[in-house]
């Protein structure tokens, strides 16, 4: 059974919505500034991808008006991100909400924080004498576990199909989106809302800074002098239905899910395995399951965090699957315009493939200025390039050893299973 | 395509830890319900357990690990334990569910940054935090390098690990997998779920893990092994109420619903029913909407108390009780009336999973 893309919405730090997204990654925009959500000022690094003001702009209320969507905000920041990215996955898709509730419609959402930022602000401003357990409001108790994001999107679509959230950190909206792509393939479901959503917060921030994983400046990905990521927030939203169901619409098709793969490195809490065989194993096993030659890969959406160990295992994993043919194959990491997404960054990623098969051009990794010897591949350096693609990967590496990746093809590409 | 049967199960529950203590405590009507000083008062909590004689080569990784995490691995080295000649574990899937999960740590780690600051945040106890920690650490300490995922959506996360996993199982996208899912006790778990309004009050609050080899059954026959049970199916649907989406009062007709679906799809007599909560009204009548009948219901939660994931622990108790007819349902002495087990869950949010084994 063949798993089509139908639409998809994104909220990122260069963009609120596809098109202004589009246009960021098309200028080399970049995201990555002072974190002024909360007092950042303490930590080794105090950048952070944040999207700034109010979310709501005339557009993205147009978009949830036409999608029967209401951007609540009283469940935090990740479920506003997600409910408008969500809008605009549905106008893409030609569907509203109302549209959704027939039972075969299903959910499988991507994430890490969900409410924790609110959850955080209670905590850690209590004032003297206070306890915390005697002032903090309930629903900021019920907003925390990462299921909620997925909550609010099953209220407000009516979907009535399957639901999961998968939470494997870094790789979450990837894992979820190849599990939508499964449930397809497999009847569970004929159209499955997939992707993704997180929001800055201090856990993460400081989670990350203890660790020294993170840079005090922008992020560098595959370059010689890169010292860390920069975390980042938003949400994409994709809708996945079974081609035929899409025919039958007459619903346009914005790109093939063809293969997904997914594996653990058995090697450590935080590290990728030096050899690149993890981050190998993931995209060998989207293209074997998508049923295609390796050749055919036009372009790699890199995990690429800018960390040290990160990119070069990367990198040595591309050799792996692609051989000789990976010193030349564009494989950019948009980490570097959009800061790292977390949870959230394998279906904002997965929207800029898309974005880039649509308009023909290759997303650029920006503040790229040094090559490093051990990283061998064509990062499209700074300048995003005219380019048509017409299979590509995209990948997403997490804590716990947990690779993945998808492979997708344009929808005239004439390729796959 | 390849049926998925169950052939071994690994318990960590407060009833007992491994298949057979659980099973000699259950047949004699146990309950491992009892008020406790401490941390976890008023819950049930798992005794105290050893992970390092079950991984000794991992001593130094389990110097790093939350107890979730060892709670995990050592469900998984109890049903790995229970498969004598389970060969080359380098290729099987891990499925585990958590809702909560860290959630005890992540609160000192919060509570560390307010009275201390980021610089002393400690950098050992951040990767414990993702909720996928525990499979990682499993993956790492097993050398299993299949498919990884981590589910979290509330009390149907254990549920949608075990039927990840079989789904894979058919699909042919891997031949076998541990899955199955564990949360623990703790004393911000209770007081958040005291200052939600959560209806504690159902049932006493339990911990554990547990974790199912899900395999095909030609793996199996090839290994000499007899399963505990087949896996039929599962099937998945939201059965929210209108209203807001953190709330926890499930549609009866939505669940009588899936239930017939199930009961219908599978083909199989449902036997017993295995339900989430203790006593959820809306969850007894669906069953007996859907299947049209009464069934036999257990008492686990009153017996080894209630957590998000214990999914895993009914799934578990589904296969036992297929694969030894004289194990009684319940402190009634109960039978299972058919060749089916019914497990259903229910999760806040309206997420429903409904999953059905058979005798093998």
């Amino acid at each position: 059974m063949s798993v089509v893309i139908t639409g998809y919405g994104a909220i990122t730090p260069i963009g609120l919505g596809v098109e202004e997204y589009a246009a960021g990654l098309r200028s080399g925009a970049c995201g990555v500034g002072e974190i002024d959500l909360f007092d950042a000022s303490a930590y080794r690094s105090a950048k952070g991808g944040q999207i700034r003001g109010d979310i709501r702009t005339d557009a993205v209320r147009e978009r949830a008006a036409a999608a029967g969507v209401p951007l609540q905000t009283r469940y935090g920041r990740t479920a506003l991100f997600s409910l408008a990215a969500l809008s605009e996955a549905l106008v893409m898709a030609g569907l509203h909400t109302d549209d959704l509730g027939d039972g075969d419609t299903g959910l499988a959402f991507g994430g890490c924080t969900a409410g924790t930022f609110e959850s955080e602000d209670t905590l850690l401003n209590l004032e003297e004498g206070q306890d915390y357990w005697d002032i903090v409001p309930p629903m900021e108790l019920l907003i925390t576990p990462v299921g909620t994001t997925a909550d609010v999107l099953l209220t407000v679509t009516g979907a009535r199909g399957p639901v999961s959230t998968i939470s494997t950190a870094c790789s979450s909206a990837t894992n979820a989106i190849g599990l939508g792509m499964r449930w397809i393939a497999s009847g569970r479901a004929s159209r499955v809302i997939v992707g993704g959503g997180d929001g800055l917060c201090r856990l993460t921030h400081c989670g990350f800074n203890a660790l020294r994983l993170v840079s005090a400046e922008t992020p560098r990905p595959f370059d010689a002098r890169r010292d860390g990521m920069v975390i980042g927030e938003g949400a994409a939203v994709l809708v996945l239905e079974d081609a035929e169901r899409a025919a039958a619409r007459g619903a346009t098709v914005h790109g093939r899910l063809l293969g997904f793969g997914n594996g653990a490195e058995a090697h450590h809490a935080t590290q990728p395995r030096p050899d690149g065989s993890g981050a190998a194993a993931a995209m060998q096993g989207a293209i074997d399951d998508a049923g295609i030659d390796p050749a055919l890969v036009d372009y790699v959406s890199a995990h690429g965090t800018a960390t040290p160990q990160n990119d070069v295992t990367e990198a040595r994993g591309a050799h792996l699957v692609f051989g000789d043919r990976a010193t030349g194959l564009p494989m950019s990491s948009t980490k570097s315009q959009t800061g790292h997404t977390l949870g959230a960054s394998g279906a904002i990623e997965l929207a800029a493939v898309l974005l880039g098969m649509r308009d023909g051009f290759l997303p650029p990794t920006v503040s790229w200025g040094e090559p490093d010897p051990e990283i061998d591949i064509d990062p499209v350096a700074n300048v995003a390039r005219e380019a048509s693609i017409g299979v590509a990967l995209s990948n997403s590496f997490a804590f716990g050893g947990n690779d993945a990746s998808l492979c997708v093809a344009h929808p005239d590409a004439e390729v796959g299973r | 395509m390849s049926t998925p049967v169950i052939t071994s199960l690994g318990m960590l529950t407060p009833l007992g830890m491994g298949q057979q203590e659980f099973v000699d405590a259950w047949r004699s009507g146990a309950s491992a319900a009892r008020i406790e000083d401490g941390p976890t008062a008023g819950g049930v909590a798992v005794g105290k357990f050893i992970l390092r004689k079950a991984f000794p080569e991992g001593r130094a990784l389990m110097r790093r690990m939350d107890r979730l995490s060892k709670m995990i691995c050592m469900s998984g080295a109890l049903a790995r334990d229970d498969a004598p000649g389970i060969g080359d574990v380098s290729r099987l899937a891990l499925g585990v569910g958590t809702d909560l999960g860290t959630l005890e740590m992540t609160w000192a780690f919060l509570c560390r940054l307010r009275d201390k600051g980021p610089e002393l945040a400690n950098p050992n106890d951040f990767p414990n935090l993702v909720p996928n920690a525990g499979a990682g650490y499993l993956g790492i300490l097993l050398g299993a390098r299949g498919p990884s995922h981590t589910f979290c959506q509330h009390s149907t996360c254990a549920d949608d690990a075990i039927a990840w996993a079989a789904d894979g199982v058919l699909a042919g996208w891997f031949d076998g997998a541990l899955a199955g899912g564990a949360e623990e006790l703790g004393e911000i778990r209770a007081k958040a779920m005291a200052r939600s309004g959560c209806p504690i009050t159902e049932g006493p609050a339990g911990e554990g893990g547990a974790m199912v080899l899900v395999e095909s059954a030609d793996r199996a026959a090839a290994r000499g092994v007899e399963p505990l049970a087949r896996w039929v199916g599962s099937w998945g649907a939201s059965g929210l109420r209108k209203g807001s989406p953190l709330k926890r009062e499930v549609d009866p007709d939505a669940v009588a619903e899936l239930v017939r679906i199930a009961a219908d799809k599978s083909g199989v007599e449902i036997g017993v029913a295995l339900l989430s909560g203790a006593g959820d009204e809306a969850l007894i009548d669906g069953v007996r909407r859907g299947l049209g009948r009464d069934v036999p219901l257990t008492d686990h939660a009153d017996r080894c108390g209630m957590h998000p994931a214990d999914g895993a622990l009914r799934t578990a108790l589904a296969a036992l009780l297929l694969a030894d007819g004289d194990l009684p349902v319940n402190r009634a002495g109960e039978s299972v009336r058919g060749d089916g087990a019914l497990v259903l869950s229910a999760g806040r949010g309206g997420g429903l999973r409904a999953s059905v084994l058979a005798q093998a």
